[in-house]
């Protein structure tokens, strides 16, 4: 069976990918020598069965955090018919680091941009030819939030397989090699992407001026809560009330004449049991209100913490 | 006759104020952490800017490039910049 592994920093939307790629037949599997789970699916990709495992986020292929020595114990033991590497597509003048580390494994590799949108918008220009000329690999735009580009992803990826029939093991050398890549991050940054100087004020920067304001911030925040609250129950009381009605009119005009010959056992059991219990724990509406909201209030928290 | 000098100036980032920046000189914070810092942006002769700051000896939050994070204040002190005053 051929295998591909799936790569990139955190956050870059690489489990968002996985899934596309393989839909739900996700597992987690396990392999000899090593000690953690990783999530695989086997898919079938350009006319044979392709195994894709998908691999923690990780910052930096040297790095020491557990992610980061799972992953290289991966690499060192493990055949791959290919490399996919998933970069956030605004971060490349840093994240492109990461590629060329695992460059030096000499695996075949396809570059997967995510984000494509949102580089747009913050006016990241991506040269893409030049891109694929200097890193040479195939590499394309995507938007996994949109779904844009994916099938062109997928197709790179097929290609990669069908051109590596054979697996192979990564070249060790890259593995323990000391990060000298300074140099070509930096020439290829400069010739591939173009990042406006000075950035467009965006609408997250402008509403964490306000929102995490020494102490504007807290009474900001219960005062979010608060509103938060009173919506669910502004909008959901009345939603619930209009079901109870509704449950209510199934159960006199429809239920109970339907039960009108039924032992009475039995007719208690249906209507009072079943009905009125599931009926009265229904309270849906309510959480369909909190759970619409919330992921409004949560949409745009992406800020990054630099853990120790 | 008026002699203009560019006054250089350097400094560890953290004492930085919200809204300078300067061009990072070294950073010696260890292999570990130095990679992890590298990784995410933070290496010799990037720009670095800081957007703002937590009272009481608080994070940092700063930005190198399109990339913004938040930065223990001792971990920040183990970047040294230089910037143009």
């Amino acid at each position: 069976m051929k295998r591909i592994a799936l790569l990139g920093m955190p956050n870059t939307g690489k489990s968002t990918f996985f899934n596309r790629l393989t839909g739900a037949g996700a597992c987690v599997g396990n392999w000899p020598g090593i000690t953690v789970d990783l999530l695989a699916a086997k898919i079938l990709l350009g006319g044979s069965m392709v195994e894709v495992v998908d691999l923690p986020g990780i910052y930096n292929l040297h790095g020491f955090s557990d992610d980061e020595q799972v992953v290289r114990h991966f690499l060192e033991s493990q055949v791959v018919n290919g490399l996919v590497v998933i970069l956030n597509a605004t971060q490349l003048d840093r994240q492109l680091a990461l590629l060329l580390q695992l460059k030096a494994l000499k695996l075949p590799m396809a570059l997967v941009l995510n984000m494509s949108d949102e580089a747009k918008q913050l006016g990241v220009k991506i040269d893409l030819a030049e891109l694929v000329r200097n890193l040479d690999m195939p590499v394309t735009l995507i938007s996994a939030k949109y779904g844009q580009g994916f099938e062109s992803a997928r197709h790179a990826i097929e290609q990669t397989v069908q051109h590596n029939p054979a697996a192979r093991l990564a070249d060790t050398a890259g593995l323990s090699q000391d990060d000298r890549i300074e140099v070509e991050l930096d020439r290829i940054v400069s010739s591939s992407v173009s990042t406006p100087i000075t950035l467009p004020p965006d609408i997250t920067r402008r509403l964490y001026r306000v929102l995490l304001h020494p102490w504007l911030g807290l009474p900001l925040f219960f005062i979010t809560v608060f509103l938060l609250f009173q919506l669910v129950y502004g909008i959901g009381t009345p939603l619930q009330d209009g079901m109870n009605w509704g449950l209510e009119q199934i159960k006199t005009g429809l239920l109970q004449l339907a039960l009108v010959h039924a032992p009475p056992p039995l007719r208690s059991f249906i209507l009072d049991g079943l009905f009125d219990g599931v009926g009265t724990k229904l309270f849906t509406p309510s959480l369909i209100t909190l759970f619409a909201l919330s992921n409004l209030w949560m949409v745009r928290h992406k800020l990054m913490v630099l853990q120790g | 006759m008026f002699l203009i000098y560019k006054m250089i100036m350097h400094t560890p980032l953290d004492h930085l104020f919200p809204n300078q920046s300067g061009t990072i000189e070294t950073i010696d914070a260890g292999l570990e952490l130095g990679r992890r810092m590298a990784a995410l942006g933070l290496r010799p002769e990037r720009r670095v800017e800081v957007i703002r700051t937590a009272p009481l000896k608080g994070p940092l939050q700063i930005r190198i490039g399109h990339t913004e994070l938040m930065i223990r204040r001792t971990d920040a002190a183990k970047i040294r910049v230089s910037m143009a005053v």
